[in-house]
């Protein structure tokens, strides 16, 4: 049942004893027992459901809790249920209700509390001659907000209750409440829904200098990673490493184009410290995403054969809890303080006082058109080259290289027309997406292969084993699938019409084609 | 959505009593409940204080000159609606009788509240009439309160006759004893004979209490100001019983 609530704040002026003296002198009321309340606000650390309109509400007293989505634009509760505690995610979730909903949203991402506050609600109801309640007023005050006065109308009572509502308004100067109470608890702890922000969407001007806007970049990217630190420690989530990840692949391929503006030894320190970095976390991202995937793996097997990877889960469970455990070692060692503060340090100095070379006074548009082309060129000839005998390394190279091409071209993608770098990102994203899948079944068979030899050398049952055999026949058939499609397609990624595309957006003048040859 | 009849064709036997406790019952555990006051004398309506009036009258509301939820009202509870009764529902099988295929015509207006509602609870008037078969027909469960008397019971035979005649089959009728009086003979031996000869009938029963007639004098559900008594024990017990029947028959 949608349930719809006028909300008010009660002027400063007007204690809550005086607003319910005044109130019984027009209408009859039934004044309940005050009750301690705190509500509190959950969302994901990327703000999945702010995103979608919606928050969950969980409000806690002594007689228990209750857990209301809620719809961002109107006060309205789209589902509620009482809970005692509210789920780390969405497939924990017992009500279905709740689930379904919640699952498509959230997806892998856990819940958590974003901001809470507490009240003193005192419920009242009005009446009418028959002492029949006609709506229904609570009362929330808190030390820390105004008063609110949350009015609930029950149905088929619209026209009498309205009538009321009007002269409350003017009997006692309520103001409708203009921000949603989320909104408001949230700005108590400084935080802003929706305020996490992985993707680089910095906005350059052509002609700004290109250290600065580097410098803008590698500022960004560090945020990155500092926001989802704590998360990578705690394992609060899988998408913690994975953004920690891309933001340490990207910082990496900024660096590598930088060897004429940044000083040399630093710089050196920095791309060593960021492939630490990338080594580090390496193992964790395996495993998170062999164990979000092992639904699907189990869906590739005969039914009679799934339940025998279970096993496998397990091992895979106790090894990523091992990896969590080596990287948050990682993550709080005195090598790791030390690089992030030089890091943040060098980002934090002037950029004149950074480099002299000439390629330190070019514009972001010069400087990008210059990386953007000289990287794909290189993805160019990587895949003239690539033919149905190529060795899988081949095949990883271009797509390191096509990784690379991504990276700078959603760096600077805010210097060129906006429609034609959709398009080249649409089609860098094809191919990234092709040559992952080719890659990722490449890894996964190893890895597959080398935990059932571990769990063969354990005594594990010969139908785990088969299971983890089946499953990796059906990975090797795919694999080949993947590569048939690879090798009947690569040669349109090279084709004219996309060439002239590239061409027309990064070529450079040639003027500065010959000032960095020894950059990566 | 289940809609949920209470009846039997005698009257007295506590069927508006029976309708306003389990729809409280049903409504406090969380599901979306409304109950349809189909009597004239609107007893439902006044237990729970709402004011037996529809705007245009039963007529409006059974031609569907206005969408039937413009008649809901809230009550005090959560999750609990009322449909009120209105004096003019004593005109209800005349006004029926008008109507196209008035048999299916209570079915056609409560299909468009199937997502809004968990259950709907009809307290129906007492008799054989065009309403009452309309009522059968709109019912998934026939809710029969049953006076452990010889007279009461016939009717219990009486309505199966009618719904094997009307054909039927699919309703599920749950009948269950109520005003049973302890400390009458009569009514142990009958409650005894008839659960032999009809083991559909529930094993709770409605004890006849003086806190149950305080309904009127209290305008609320008996589980609201008599919530430790034996008499709300009792209607708690039936819901149980009759939640777990109707799982049963799904």
């Amino acid at each position: 049942m949608i349930k719809t609530a006028l909300i008010y704040t009660l002027p400063d002026e007007c204690s809550i004893a005086q607003f319910i003296q005044r109130l019984q002198a027009i209408v009859d009321l039934q004044v309940g027992v005050v009750t301690e309340i705190r509500k509190s606000y959950y969302d994901s650390f990327d703000w999945r459901l702010y995103h979608a309109g919606m928050v969950l509400e969980f409000s806690q007293s002594a007689a228990g809790g209750s857990l209301s989505l809620l719809n961002l634009d109107y006060p309205q509760a789209l589902m509620s249920a009482d809970i005692s505690q509210v789920p780390v995610f969405a497939s924990d979730f017992e009500s279905t209700d709740f689930r379904l909903q919640l699952t498509p949203i959230l997806a892998m991402r856990a819940l958590f509390e974003v901001g809470a506050v507490n009240f003193s609600v005192t419920p009242i109801n009005v009446l009418n001659q028959d002492a029949k309640t006609i709506f229904r007023l609570r009362i929330e005050a808190s030390k820390v907000l105004a008063t609110r006065i949350v009015i609930q109308i029950i149905k088929g009572y619209d026209k009498e209750v309205l009538a009321i509502i009007n002269k409350l308004q003017a009997e006692f100067d309520l103001l409708p409440e203009t921000q949603a109470l989320f909104v408001q608890v949230l700005a108590l702890h400084a935080k802003f829904p929706g305020d996490y922000q992985p993707k680089l969407k910095l906005h350059f001007n052509p002609q700004l200098r290109a250290v600065v806007a580097l410098a803008q970049i590698y500022k960004h990217l560090t945020g990155v990673l500092q926001r989802n630190h704590a998360g990578c420690i705690h394992n609060w989530d899988s998408e913690f490493v994975h953004d920690f990840r891309i933001a340490v692949r990207s910082t990496r391929v900024g660096l590598g184009r930088c060897k004429k503006i940044f000083p040399k030894q630093l710089l050196a320190e920095f791309i060593q410290f960021f492939s630490w970095l990338g080594k580090i976390t390496g193992p964790v991202r395996d495993l998170d995403v062999y164990l979000l995937q092992f639904e699907s793996y189990q869906a590739l097997l005969p039914v009679a054969n799934r339940e025998h990877l279970e096993p496998l889960r397990e091992l895979l469970q106790h090894k990523q809890q091992q990896a969590y455990q080596e990287l948050a070692q990682h993550l709080q060692s005195e090598y790791y303080c030390d690089s992030m503060g030089r890091w943040q340090a060098f980002l934090d100095a002037p950029p004149s006082d950074q480099s002299a070379a000439p390629q330190a006074k070019w514009s972001v548009k010069q400087w990008a058109d210059r990386k953007i082309w000289k990287t794909y060129k290189q993805v160019m000839n990587t895949a003239q080259v690539l033919s149905s005998d190529s060795p899988e390394e081949e095949w990883h190279d271009l797509r390191k290289s096509m990784k690379k091409l991504r990276y700078l071209i959603e760096f600077f993608q805010s210097v060129y027309p906006k429609a034609e770098m959709k398009q080249a990102l649409k089609l860098l994203k094809f191919w990234l997406s092709s040559l992952g899948e080719l890659q990722d079944l490449a890894v996964q068979i190893q890895t597959l292969r080398t935990l059932g030899e571990e769990q063969a050398a354990d005594g594990a049952s010969s139908a785990s084993l088969q299971a983890i055999a089946l499953l990796i026949d059906t990975l090797t058939q795919r694999q080949q699938a993947a590569r048939q499609v690879l090798n009947d397609n690569i040669k349109s990624f090279s084709r004219a019409k996309n060439h002239r595309h590239f061409t027309r957006l990064f070529a450079p003048q040639k003027q500065y084609l010959s000032l960095d040859e020894d950059d990566e | 959505m289940k809609v949920i009849a209470v009846y039997n064709i005698k009257g007295g036997v506590g069927k508006t009593t029976t309708a306003v406790n389990l729809s409280f019952l049903a409504a406090l555990q969380g599901h979306n409940t409304l109950l349809w006051d189909l009597d004239s004398q609107a007893a439902s309506s006044f237990y729970l204080r709402i004011q037996p009036k529809l705007k245009g009258g039963s007529r409006a509301l059974v031609k569907g000159k206005s969408a039937l939820h413009t008649f809901i009202k809230g009550t005090d509870f959560e999750n609990f609606d009322l449909l009120p009764a209105d004096f003019s529902a004593r005109n209800l099988d005349l006004i029926l009788d008008d109507s196209k295929k008035p048999t299916r015509r209570l079915s056609k207006l409560l299909q468009p509240l199937a997502s809004e509602y968990d259950y709907i609870f009809l307290d129906c008037p007492p008799g054989m009439s065009l309403l009452s078969e309309a009522i059968l027909h709109a019912a998934d469960y026939i809710v029969c309160p049953l006076i452990p008397t010889t007279l009461s019971v016939r009717t219990l035979t009486q309505l199966q006759d009618f719904l094997n005649e009307q054909e039927l089959n699919a309703v599920n009728l749950i009948p269950f004893f109520s005003m049973v009086d302890r400390r009458k003979k009569m009514h142990l031996d009958l409650l005894a004979s008839l659960r032999e000869h009809t083991p559909t009938i529930l094993n709770s029963t409605i004890p006849y209490a003086s806190d149950i007639e305080r309904m009127g004098e209290e305008r609320n559900p008996l589980p609201v100001f008599a919530g430790k008594s034996k008499a709300a024990a009792a209607y708690q017990a039936l819901w149980q019983e009759i939640a777990l029947r109707m799982h049963e028959s799904r």
